[in-house]
């Protein structure tokens, strides 16, 4: 309909060629011949391009600086973001927030393990390196750190906050490499995944395919007994760890049986009863197995002969998010426009008529225009992370970018609800705090 | 090649005839951009995202295909919901499934920004999803899916227990999940 959906089109259809093998097309062979590198690379299906054969066992490895938690705008605080692990929980040595697991390396590098960080936002992080020690952290190859081929520890402060939930729910992961292998958004690895097109001349070289790694990992809730996963053509089952039901699986590669699509994040919107199948197939478990009291009930795309019964939702219900409690919401909105160059800056201040205490909850602002056409529509919504006292005043800033000639109404609310994902901003359980409105000139 | 379900598109698309998938991006992208508008409010975030959700889809075509019947809506849906919270996730829109395609970035001009916009408005996204799936399914779906409320706020509107929207809306995502995965 358009350059855009035209120029979309025609890749999708050379995409279809390299995938499905048109004979005509040899751009498209070329494709093709990327895309039976390991099937799971682009699909966040936990690749960590960490070399086992380079670091056996037995090696005497070094140890290099810590990493550093992430720095900029977006970095958390006490009472910002994800927040910061509590006091306590940050211990350098094995301690309860360092799980009891130690999974081997597939080439037999060092072991991976777990931590979960409680953190000053209630909320519970993960995260996954390798055991140095009792010491958790990455190791500098596959471009991490300038391939010093030393161990870095992994400080608890470095979260990554796709890996952070709510404590109350389900939380499966699959990891991708430079978020798990390297704690450092934003850090350029000096190679990319194996398999990975080079999006330009100048970008860097894959990385060794024999490297990579697939990681599962997840916190099941009190309730989780175990785990059971297929690989090498059997079922392997391993209990979960600790009152957060935590569990690690380490691939030395992906399967080609694992579906793909991206995370299904059933995670952390659903409680235990509506955790889809497909979700926990999608993160590379058959069956996981409950236990409510002295029963036993078992969920998942694969029923275990000989286990338990399938669970029933009303066996296996968790708690959901509690919904906010305050009944009086209502906030007057002050705004006060800017104009800048590519539209205005609208400064929006309320005081908040209930608190914010932790990372389950926040306000959000949102706004949509309504004008004559080309702006008969469009909008924008900005979270508002961080803990707010009831009484506060709260500012905002959000940007209207205005094209030419667009001209119309901008009707924005300020809004108070439970957040499904953290940083996510307000997705269940909305009210309305206050209304603005601004008249685009 | 129009007459045909979208099922037998993604069919011969598996086989490797490049137009059935052409028919099908044709038939079905206006009404993933309006789902896709309708919740980032943004015409270029909805339109990276779109271009994400069908390079994905060629991606689960080629991995994991989908057993569908009829109408792929579902399917594709649900890939750009993930697409979506993945993007709400990660404070990016992920590009993942174009890098594994190799696809190359596209920009976006006024014109096309306009063009969504027009979509959108002449796109009735609960209309079309009404014919694609069960009424009670469709209803749960919309407001726990499409519009993201609570059970109890839903279960108030539709005046039953949050017991039965919960069983409503597991029935509806497993009516995706099977048009997505052909089992469960």
């Amino acid at each position: 309909m358009s350059d855009f959906h035209s120029d979309h089109k025609h890749q999708l259809l050379r995409a279809v060629d390299a995938l499905f093998g048109a004979p005509h097309s040899n751009p498209a062979r070329q494709i093709r011949s990327r895309r039976r590198l390991p099937v799971l690379v682009a699909i966040m299906i936990g690749a960590l391009l960490l070399a086992a054969a380079a670091f056996a066992a037995s090696r005497i490895i070094g140890v290099g600086s810590p990493v550093r938690p992430s720095g900029g705008p977006e970095r958390s605080s006490l009472s910002t973001g994800v927040g910061i692990p509590v006091q306590g929980s940050h211990s350098r040595h094995r301690s309860a927030s360092l799980l009891p697991i130690s999974v081997p390396d597939p080439a037999g590098g060092l072991p991976w393990g777990m931590r979960i960080v409680t953190t000053t936002r209630g909320l519970l992080c993960v995260q996954i390196g390798r055991l140095l020690d009792d010491r958790l952290g990455v190791l500098g190859q596959d471009g991490q750190f300038k391939n010093d081929r030393l161990f870095h520890e992994l400080p608890a402060g470095a979260l990554d906050q796709s890996t952070c939930s709510q404590p109350d729910v389900v939380a499966l992961y699959r990891e991708f490499g430079p978020a798990a292998a390297s704690p450092l958004p934003g850090e350029i690895p000096s190679c990319s995944y194996p398999g990975s097109p080079r999006a330009e001349p100048s970008a860097p070289p894959s990385c060794p395919a024999q490297d990579e790694r697939m990681i599962a990992f997840g916190v099941l809730g009190p309730h989780a007994v175990s785990v059971s996963y297929k690989a090498t053509n059997r079922v392997h089952t391993v209990e979960t760890s600790g009152s957060h039901g935590a569990y690690l699986i380490v691939f030395p590669r992906p399967p080609a049986q694992a579906p793909v699509n991206g995370d299904f994040m059933a995670a952390s919107i659903v409680p235990t009863e509506q955790l889809p199948v497909a979700a926990i197939q999608g993160y590379l478990l058959s069956t996981i197995v409950f236990r409510f009291g002295d029963r036993r009930c078992q969920t998942g795309p694969e029923h275990q002969p000989g286990g338990p019964p399938a669970c029933t939702a009303s066996r296996t219900a968790t708690p959901v998010l509690s919904p906010p409690a305050a009944s009086n919401l209502h906030s007057r909105v002050t705004l006060v426009a800017r104009k800048r160059a590519e539209g205005y800056a609208l400064d929006l201040t309320f005081i908040a008529p209930a608190a914010v205490h932790n990372a389950n909850t926040a306000y959000g602002a949102e706004y949509t225009m309504r004008g004559s056409y080309p702006c008969e529509a469009g909008g924008a919504g900005q979270p508002i992370e961080r803990d707010i006292k009831r009484g506060q005043r709260v500012h905002v800033v959000m940007s209207v970018n205005q094209k030419p000639g667009c001209h119309g109404m901008i009707y924005g609310r300020i809004l108070l609800g439970r957040q499904g994902a953290p940083l996510a901003g307000p997705t269940y359980d909305e009210r309305t705090v206050g209304r603005f409105s601004f008249d685009l000139p | 090649m129009a007459a045909l379900t979208d099922g037998e598109l993604l069919d011969r698309t598996r086989a490797g005839d490049r137009e059935a998938f052409g028919v099908l991006y044709e038939r079905r992208h206006e009404l993933v951009l309006a789902f896709l508008l309708k919740r980032t409010r943004d015409p270029e975030v909805a339109m990276d995202l779109m271009a994400e959700t069908f390079a994905a889809s060629l991606v689960a075509l080629a991995d994991r295909p989908p057993a569908i019947d009829g109408s792929a809506a579902p399917w594709l849906l649900t890939i750009a919901r993930n697409a979506l919270i993945d993007s709400y996730r990660h404070g990016k829109v992920e590009s993942a499934a174009r890098q594994r395609l190799a696809l190359e970035p596209l920009a976006i001009s006024d014109s096309d920004v306009e063009r969504v916009l027009q979509v959108a408005a002449e796109t009735d996204l609960l209309v079309r999803l009404a014919v694609e799936l069960p009424t009670d399914q469709f209803e749960a779906l919309r407001a726990r899916i499409l519009d993201e409320r609570g059970y109890e706020e839903i279960a108030r509107q539709l005046e039953c227990s949050a017991a039965v929207v919960r069983k409503r809306v597991s029935r509806a995502i497993s009516t995706l999940r099977q048009a997505r995965q052909g089992s469960t």
